[in-house]
Order: structure tokens, then C-alpha cells, then sequence
């Protein structure tokens, strides 16, 4: 395996997200549930929008939060 | 950081886990409200809570926002938190199969491994591929399914938030067609017993079936494959190691083993003193790979025999056939000696399903009169099979003639349904448990 993925460099994941509206996919569907359809440039602006929303809040990185 | 939770927990348990990692906000479904409803107030550090929908009205003392009031607060212009690749970037809790579950806590990079290394190298998706995952984001094993190996190639996921039921199931595999489906065993029992089930299960475009969670017996792949048309990727995983590790492969399929290790993961299997033992020994499997967790949270000695420097010790038990395919010998806690050579309940269980009147089995041991430990079977049957003395005969014949004389059960108690747990894995302890207290 040529890649090294324990390398340490600057990485976060979201880089998932990111990475695809980079490459061109910003309109392409990233998830279906039951109540809509999510494109990955609508998932990277509402990951976006949540995060800030989260810091105003006073949660800041290494603040733990459930999700369920 | 977040931790998603399972949606099937009890009040209990959400509270042993909300106190365990000592969340300070939490994301609830409003279906899920009336589950920690009751132990919010034991709660002394949770301070926020966020729930999708209509403005909830006040959850205890916390502070309570609606999903949309906190996305309208943000602006959707890019950014990223500068981050590194080894820092904590969110946990999981383990199911607790046996036990109190434990916080796993994973790094940044473990999530882009399990997708090059299983997602693309093992199952090839690619960027025109549709899933669905019928173990959910929660579990490890879904969120590498539906999120981390979709997005990872630019796919879509379909999410479904019902329980997935074969109806649901095949519901959805004719209406989104997915072309990569991954269940569990259980699952595909219960698919393969439905009047529906014929080629693609209900999708034109199925490509790939995955089974994790625990380990597939080989009727049920083999019947898969001949009534399907396409066949079952086993494979095991855990929380520990985030995704697979151990697999079939698409051009290596041998049913009744969990194939090889994923290329960039290297496995073992090793004896008590942690030794590597030759082929054709029964040891604990350990697993070496990119993705290890990078410890249990505020579980110093149980990290410390979990995740011993590089490697991990997953508490399966395993053996390798002299052509270096795995297979499955249970949990390291169900295996007992029969007359001093080991059986695992695993073997004895598949040498049951595979009979025509069973749908599911559980065995443990349990001691006879002499003191001695013996095969003890939980089945369920298939509709339109009575339980009676002629079919415990026949099962007790099948099962030597299949798994070995000494392995058959001596008892065999027949169920309407077993303990599982949210992944679908049979909760043999809680059979055990069972069995001590009605003795």
C-alpha cells in the first residue's frame, strides 16, 4: 500500500464534504431520506451555516455533543 | 465533537452515556425527546439541546433551539477548522455486547482510511453508485456504508429511519434501486424467507451485498447468491477498528469465511501468551491497520488490553485454513470444551440454520448433570414447522452429521424470537444469563 493515512499533517474530515464540491459534484445528491434529497453543495453551506450556529451557541471545537 | 448514539438505547443507557462523556449539548430527534426527557435533570453538565422540526418548547432546564433557528445563526461561506490528522475528531460508543458500553475514540484520518482501503478497494464504488445501508449512521459499520465510502467517491446514500424491516427493505431497494446493499446476516435470512425476494432483491441495478456484524453461514450466502444473482461480501469489522478489516472479495468469495485481510491491514492469530499460532489453531484474532481507534475514553485497562501499541485485539476467535482464508469462531467469551476440545457456537448454529426447518439459532453452554458443560440450543423455527421430539432428533442428527458428534445439542428450547442487539447480533449472554436463572 503506497499511502500513508497515519502520516501527520494538517487534515480535517470534513475534506468529505469539501472535497466533492471541488471537484465539480456541488449539484450531484449526496443523501435521499423519506422528507428530501441533499446535494453535496447544499450539505457543505448547511455544515457550514450548523458550525457557526454551534459556535455561537458557545460550542467551540473539542466541545463533545450527542447526536441521535 | 460528535458522538452519534444509537436511536434504540433506553432512557438508562442514554443517561449512563451522556454522564460517561459528558456532553455539553445534544441533537435530539423529537421522537427520541420522550427517551431523555426523564434523565436530563441528572445531567450536570448538558447545557444545550437542539432538536430538527417545530420549536420543541423548553427541555428541562436546558437552553432549547430549533435545527433551523441554529443553521439560520451561521452563514454558509466555506470554512474548515485547522486541524490535524491524528486529533480526536469524534468517538463511538461500542454496543456492549457484554458490559457497559465504552467511548471509542477515533482520529481525523481514520474515516478517509476505511473508505481507500475497504470502500474502494474491496467493494469499488465509484461515483456513480447508489447505497443503502440497513445498519444505521450510528454504528460503525453504517457510517462507513452511507457516509464515509459514499462521500468519499461523490455517491448518494438512501437513509432510511424506520426500523428495516424485510417490507421496508425490499420497498426501497425497488424504489431507489441501489446498486450496493449492505445487511446483516439476520437480514438476509429474513429477505431470503420473504415471498418477494427474487433477482436484485427488488434493484436492476444491485451490484454488491455486504454482511458485517457477525459472521454469515454459508447456506445462507450460497441461497443469497442463487436466488439474488449477486454475492454476499462477509466481512468483520468493529467500533474499535471503525470498518472492515477482514473480507471477502469480489473476485474471492469463499462462503463460511471472512475471506483475508483488506490490503493496508494485517491480521493475526495468536494464543493466550500472544504468540502467532500456525494455521489450523483456533486464537484470538488481532488486527494491525490505519484506522485503529485511538483508545476507550476514561478506560485506562481496558485500552490497555485492547489497543496494544499497533495492534488490536478484537476478542473474536478465529482460525486460518492452510489456503489463508479466516473463519469465524464466535466470541472469545462464547466459546466453551466440549469433552475437552472446543466448539464454537458459531459452527453448531450454522449447522442448525442450514436445516430446512430453521430460521435462526443461538447456542451456549450449559452444564448437565454430571457437572459437564454441553451444547444448550435456542431455535426459532420457520413457519409451518412444529416443535416436537421427532424434529430435536432430527436437528440433534443434522447437527452431528454437519459439525461433529460430540458438538450436537442436548437441549434445544424453541423461540419465537432471540436477543439481538441494534445491529443484529445474537446477545448469547443474555441467553446464558436466561439459563442460569431458570436452573
Amino acid at each position: 500500500m503506497s499511502e500513508d493515512f497515519t502520516a501527520r499533517r494538517a487534515y480535517n474530515a470534513a475534506e468529505l464534504v469539501d472535497a466533492n464540491v471541488a471537484r465539480g459534484l456541488a449539484d450531484k445528491v449526496a443523501f435521499i431520506d423519506p422528507e428530501r434529497t441533499l446535494t453535496y453543495g447544499a450539505l457543505q453551506a448547511d455544515t457550514c451555516r450548523f458550525a457557526r450556529g454551534l459556535a455561537a451557541l458557545g460550542l467551540d471545537q473539542e466541545t463533545r455533543s450527542i447526536t441521535q | 465533537m460528535p458522538i452519534p448514539l444509537n436511536t434504540l438505547l433506553t432512557p438508562e443507557q442514554y443517561g449512563y452515556i451522556l454522564e460517561d462523556s459528558r456532553v455539553e449539548a445534544i441533537v435530539v430527534s423529537p421522537a427520541l425527546v420522550k427517551s431523555v426527557a426523564p434523565i436530563i435533570s441528572k445531567l450536570t453538565r448538558l447545557r444545550v439541546a437542539i432538536v430538527p422540526g417545530p420549536y420543541p418548547g423548553r427541555l428541562g432546564a436546558l437552553e432549547t433551539h430549533s435545527f433551523a433557528e441554529v443553521l439560520a445563526q451561521g452563514t454558509p461561506e466555506v470554512f474548515t477548522a485547522e486541524t490535524v490528522s491524528d486529533e480526536v475528531a469524534f468517538w463511538l460508543y461500542s454496543s456492549g455486547s457484554t458490559g457497559a458500553p465504552k467511548g471509542v475514540k477515533h482520529v481525523h484520518a481514520s474515516l478517509i482510511a476505511t473508505a481507500k482501503l475497504y470502500g474502494e478497494g474491496v467493494l469499488g464504488i465509484q461515483t456513480n453508485d447508489v447505497v443503502y445501508s440497513a445498519a444505521k449512521l450510528f454504528f460503525a459499520y453504517g457510517l462507513g456504508n452511507a457516509m464515509t465510502f459514499p462521500m468519499a467517491v461523490g455517491a448518494t446514500a438512501v437513509l432510511l429511519p424506520d426500523r428495516p424491516t424485510p417490507d421496508g427493505v425490499i420497498d426501497l431497494m425497488r424504489r431507489h434501486r441501489p446498486t450496493i446493499f449492505y445487511g446483516v446476516p439476520t437480514l438476509y435470512a429474513a429477505l431470503l424467507a420473504h415471498n418477494d425476494i427474487g433477482p436484485g432483491a427488488g434493484s436492476d441495478r444491485l451490484r454488491r451485498c455486504v454482511s458485517a456484524g457477525e459472521a454469515l453461514p454459508e447456506h445462507l450466502g450460497k441461497r443469497w447468491k442463487d436466488v439474488v444473482g449477486v454475492d454476499i461480501l462477509d466481512g468483520i469489522g468493529s467500533t474499535e477498528m471503525l470498518h472492515i478489516f477482514l473480507s471477502n472479495r469480489p473476485d474471492d468469495v469463499r462462503y463460511g469465511t471472512t475471506g483475508k485481510p483488506v490490503p493496508g491491514y494485517d491480521a493475526r492469530i495468536v494464543g493466550e501468551d500472544g504468540r502467532e499460532l500456525p494455521a489450523g489453531e483456533v486464537g484470538e484474532l488481532i488486527v494491525r491497520g490505519p484506522s485503529a481507534g485511538e483508545g476507550y475514553w476514561n478506560q485506562r485497562a481496558k485500552s490497555q488490553r485492547t489497543f496494544v501499541g499497533e495492534w488490536t485485539w478484537t476478542g473474536d476467535k478465529y482460525i486460518r485454513d492452510a489456503d489463508g482464508y479466516y473463519q469465524c469462531c464466535g466470541r472469545t467469551d462464547d466459546m466453551f470444551k466440549v469433552s475437552g476440545i472446543w466448539v464454537s457456537p458459531f459452527e453448531v448454529e450454522a449447522a442448525l440454520v442450514a436445516h430446512e426447518a430453521v430460521l435462526e439459532a443461538a447456542v451456549i453452554a450449559r452444564t448437565d448433570a454430571d457437572g459437564l458443560l454441553k451444547p444448550k440450543a435456542f431455535v426459532v423455527l420457520k413457519s409451518g414447522h412444529r416443535a416436537d421430539e421427532r424434529l430435536f432428533d432430527a436437528l440433534k442428527e443434522h447437527v452431528k452429521a454437519r459439525a461433529g458428534p460430540w458438538k450436537y445439542p442436548r437441549w434445544i428450547d424453541v423461540r419465537g424470537e432471540l436477543p439481538k442487539t441494534a445491529t443484529g447480533k445474537i446477545q448469547r449472554f443474555k441467553l446464558r444469563e436466561e439459563d442460569a436463572a431458570a436452573k
